[in-house]
């Protein structure tokens, strides 16, 4: 495919990476109010930036990126740190209690683990392809999930095993 | 166990969906090439009202929060430069430079008035604000600044003025900040750089490898009139940028 088809139309674009940009600022974020921010800012990047894409993939790989990069650029902002605190998680979904521990377990973890096992379970990339987008060591992408999936079972089996 | 922990992760992730009023409103901000509706700031804002009934004031810092903030949109590389990088706002570009070009020290040349010393709080008094970056890498801390530079005039006005801040980190990496409320510190080496408009202020930046391939950032710009020579020694070029940008966002 000639790399200036790339350039989508704002209905394709939104249509096509919505899901990927929307749930991964809802699992940084945690709040929908600020995942509605930065997918908004991811957009509209998006469309300013104008930028030629080789492939399907590392345009994906470029929208991953940019809306981690909003999400960190938000953490940082005096605004977040200042209001973070008072706010709690907002229910996005109809959830039984169970889904509802497990899906705050995995947004309790911290935002680097929470972010491989999102990309490598929920969006199905490869550990190559997280590397890729990440910028990070394959090595790292690796030990990372694992950390991940250890915190996770420890906060999530142990909480379970308390309430029994 | 984990996995199957993870796949009820996947299958609750489908349940969410992304609002269609947030698709719709996004495509037209993208059609119109408007700026960021901030639903989360709509709430923030309320809450922001509050607080001024029941205390009557609103913090510095709260205000800095509703600027507009600027993101890098390009993918940047750890060990990596380039030469263009895309800003919400603009490109900003990156010229490769020779060491040999910058300037170890400062020659001020004649100076108007006789040299005075002063403190950190002192300086920044005169120049009317805290030029310091709000974002620093993490690990990096600022070193005890010697007392700096400042020339007074017989009539009492200052004249040339100089002060550096240093911070270092570890694996020697260092960001060291010349300030003047005279212009740009070390001007003349950014003579030959191509500037970027970033925001409203030209930057003019620049890398180099130093011999123990460690790479070098610099930038040069002046912002609510202070002059800005920004060097970086062992911190990666997206680092660089936030560091910047923070300076710009303040």
């Amino acid at each position: 495919m000639d790399e200036k088809s790339f350039h989508r139309t704002p209905e394709e674009v939104v249509e096509l990476y919505a899901d990927t940009v929307y749930k991964i600022a809802l699992s940084q974020m945690k709040k929908k109010e600020d995942a509605e921010d930065i997918f908004q800012e991811v957009f509209l990047n998006y469309m300013n930036c104008k930028k030629d894409f080789l492939s399907e993939e590392h345009e994906k790989a470029y929208i991953i990126r940019m809306t981690v990069n909003c999400c960190k650029k938000h953490f940082r902002s005096a605004w977040f740190r200042h209001w973070a605190e008072l706010t709690e998680i907002t229910g996005v979904v109809n959830r039984n209690d169970r889904e509802e521990d497990l899906y705050e377990s995995v947004l309790e973890l911290p935002a680097k683990y929470k972010l491989v096992i999102h990309l490598f379970y929920y969006e199905e990339l490869s550990v190559a392809q997280i590397s890729q987008a990440l910028h990070i060591k394959e090595s790292t992408v690796k030990s990372q999930l694992m950390r991940g999936r250890k915190m996770l079972k420890q906060a999530f089996l142990g909480g379970v095993e308390d309430a029994r | 166990m984990q996995d199957d922990l993870l796949t009820q992760y996947k299958d609750m992730n489908e349940k969410i969906q992304v609002p269609s009023r947030l698709k719709e409103d996004t495509i037209r901000l993208m059609k119109e090439n408007k700026p960021v509706k901030r639903y989360g700031t709509f709430v923030y804002v309320a809450a922001v009202f509050a607080v001024i009934i029941v205390f009557g004031m609103v913090s510095q810092q709260v205000r800095q929060g509703l600027k507009k903030e600027i993101t890098i949109c390009d993918a940047l590389e750890e060990n990596a430069v380039k030469e263009q990088v895309e800003l919400s706002v603009g490109s900003l570009y990156f010229q490769s430079m020779a060491e040999e070009f910058t300037a170890p020290g400062l020659n001020l040349g004649i100076l108007d008035g006789k040299k005075i010393s002063v403190g950190e709080e002192e300086y920044f008094d005169y120049l009317g604000k805290d030029p310091l970056p709000s974002y620093v890498p993490e690990g990096m801390e600022k070193k005890k600044t010697e007392e700096q530079m400042l020339t007074q005039r017989e009539d009492g006005g200052y004249g040339e003025d100089l002060f550096s801040v240093k911070y270092e980190g570890s694996n020697e990496s260092s960001l060291e900040i010349l300030l003047s409320a005279k212009g740009i510190p070390k001007a003349d080496e950014a003579k030959g750089l191509i500037g970027s408009l970033i925001d409203g202020t030209e930057i003019k930046t620049a890398f180099y490898e130093t011999k123990s391939r460690k790479k070098v950032f610099l930038a040069y710009f002046q912002i609510d009139g202070v002059g800005y020579q920004i060097k970086s020694q062992g911190i990666s070029q997206e680092e660089f940028i936030r560091i910047l940008l923070s300076i710009l966002d303040k």
